[in-house]
């Protein structure tokens, strides 16, 4: 009797010990989500922004509201360790949330190296650097593999969010076109999103235009090459295509046929 | 009103602004259990919704009272920090701030000059002849707000994309705050504005039946009036630097106040404060529990209901309130 009593004492002790080793964390970007399920930290996700809906196992997890917004009471309850975001929380919440011993980590690469130097700093935090060696050597493997089927000029691409206005946006995006063998025309747009000058895209003239957002009308400009030529593309998947996350390397693929099919 | 019946309602609508506390501090998206108050985790919950709740009271006494001196002193029925841009003016200063001088009280300070501009734009522009009729003093304000909201959306739309969303919520009004030095500041400020209108209450008084009126009984309008609208513009910015814009808390407040308690302003303002911080604390909770765990900025709720409640009060009693 006495030794099944220690028995379950050491066994519940160790499980104690083991959840506590599990570090709690709240991730408020999808692409932060994404990076932690391919790390194989899924486990340790205890909470969600809205937008996280990939992949599978985000389903049965608590959501907390927008990434910017995010309900402070839920997170206080949830006693995280650690909460992943993209953009800027607001400064006050950030200080309020380390002053309560939460640790916070910012994830937002513009490009793709920095995405891998991202991942391996995740790996590094949460001592699973070998998953995130290997993430980065599948992705750098893809992406090398797409960089042999890049011929001759690169396409000129133009990626519209929406129509009215006209908003498209550069940032990690534009790395993506890069090494899929294209050039965003409007790489050179201060900030991440804006509303872009038709005028500007008319003179720059795109080959390409990726219609990845929520506007159902595309440019009618018979002027611009891409329109002339019928190479607008629209059923493409703004989350694969935009996010600073583990499937880049697929939205370089994806890209990569699209310019060169 | 007699003393003992003014007594005796200030004394209810304390009680009624205490309940309320303790409802803003049991209700919110998260459930709190009465016996584990105290205990760690629900501790930190427990302390943002006092923050909070202090706050609401804060706001909504310092924008009531600021409501109150604006309509005695412009003699305007329809006077408030938000109609006449004196909200949006601190709004977009408080905006410049945040961008140019994020640090302690470099946005507040930001605020009461994009406040004190405005106020004086809009006297400037309405006053004409050496007399300003109160359509002229909407007018004024129509225009200024037109001008202030096309400089902050200039600001809005060239800051990087993250900061944007951040500065349209805060915006749109916010309660919460993380510790308790903005608390303080509100508090204090709103008490400064109700103690110097207070003080200057005969004063009021004798504005609210005509500057003519009041010059005979020996006031120095003018410079009563500067010092009052001054005070009324520290303390709107001040809130708005804490706590984004917060509309129609000061136009509703004082209309209601005014038809229990009369035209005396002593008692007026303390019962337009009163009343304003039990009116934020309410329309709090309504933003906590309709749509958690989400919530609906404070001003979107003032707005929504302090417009209809407006209409059907200037509707209803149909009075003119100056003549």
């Amino acid at each position: 009797m006495k030794k099944i009593f220690l028995i379950i004492v050491v066994l519940s002790l160790t499980s104690l010990c083991s959840a506590e080793a599990a570090p709690r964390v709240i991730s408020l970007a999808p692409n932060t989500t994404e990076i932690l399920f391919s790390l194989g930290l899924g486990d340790s996700i205890v909470g969600l922004d809205d937008f996280s809906n990939y992949p599978e196992g985000v389903r049965n997890i608590e959501r907390l509201g927008t990434f910017n917004n995010p309900n402070m009471e839920r997170i206080i309850l949830l006693k995280p360790d650690y909460i992943l975001i993209n953009s800027g929380l607001e400064k006050a919440r950030e200080d309020y949330l380390m002053s309560l011993g939460v640790k916070i980590i910012k994830v937002s690469p513009k490009t793709m190296d920095g995405l891998y130097s991202d991942i391996r700093e995740l790996g590094e935090i949460f001592n699973k650097k070998e998953n995130a060696e290997a993430l980065i050597i599948e992705m750098r493997s893809k992406i090398e593999d797409v960089s042999r089927n890049i011929k001759g000029k690169a396409p000129k691409v133009f990626i519209q969010l929406f129509d009215d206005p006209l908003i498209t946006v550069s940032s990690f995006i534009s790395d993506t076109i890069r090494l899929a063998g294209g050039e965003n025309i409007a790489q050179d747009m201060k900030d991440d999103t804006g509303i872009f000058s038709y005028e500007a895209l008319i003179e720059r003239d795109p080959d390409i235009i990726l219609v990845a957002g929520f506007s159902g009308n595309s440019i009618g400009f018979h002027s611009i090459s891409a329109v002339k030529n019928k190479r607008i593309y629209r059923d493409l998947d703004p989350d694969l295509i935009l996010r600073p996350g583990p499937r880049a390397a697929e939205a370089v693929e994806k890209l990569n046929r699209i310019f060169y099919e | 009103m007699n003393r003992f019946k003014a007594g005796r309602f200030l004394l209810i609508l304390s009680f009624c602004l205490a309940a309320l506390i303790v409802l803003n501090i049991f209700i919110g998206a998260v459930k709190v259990p009465f016996n584990k108050m105290l205990e760690p985790g629900f501790i930190e919950i427990v302390k943002l919704r006092l923050l909070r709740a202090f706050l609401a009271i804060a706001a909504g006494a310092g924008l009531s009272v600021a409501g109150v001196i604006l309509q005695t002193v412009l003699r305007n029925p329809l006077a408030e920090p938000y109609v006449l841009g004196v909200s949006s003016g601190a709004g977009l200063g408080a905006v410049i701030g945040l961008l140019f001088i994020p640090v302690g009280i470099g946005v507040n300070a930001a605020a009461f000059i994009g406040g004190a501009v405005t106020i004086f734009l809009v006297y400037k522009l309405a006053k004409i002849d050496n007399r300003m009729s109160p359509e002229n003093m909407i007018i004024a304000g129509i225009i200024v707000n037109g001008l202030l909201s096309s400089v902050l959306m200039f600001f809005v739309s060239n800051s990087s994309s993250g900061n944007i969303r951040s500065v349209i919520w805060w915006l749109l009004g916010n309660l919460q705050v993380y510790e308790i030095t903005p608390v303080l500041i509100l508090a204090a400020v709103s008490l400064f504005g109700f103690l110097v209108a207070f003080i200057f209450s005969r004063e009021l008084n004798a504005i609210s039946l005509g500057e003519e009126e009041a010059g005979h009984l020996g006031i120095d309008v003018e410079r009563t009036k500067m010092i009052l609208l001054l005070t009324a513009t520290f303390v709107t910015s001040l809130a708005v630097s804490i706590c984004g814009i917060i509309g129609f808390t000061g136009l509703m407040m004082p209309h209601i106040a005014r038809r229990i308690t009369g035209p005396d302003h002593r008692l007026l303002l303390a019962v337009s404060a009163l009343m304003g911080a039990a009116f934020l604390l309410l329309c709090d909770i309504f933003s906590k529990v309709a749509l958690a765990p989400k919530e609906i900025p404070i001003g979107v709720i003032t707005s929504f209901v302090g417009v209809p409640f407006f209409i059907y009060i200037l509707k209803r009693s149909g009075k003119v309130y100056f003549r």
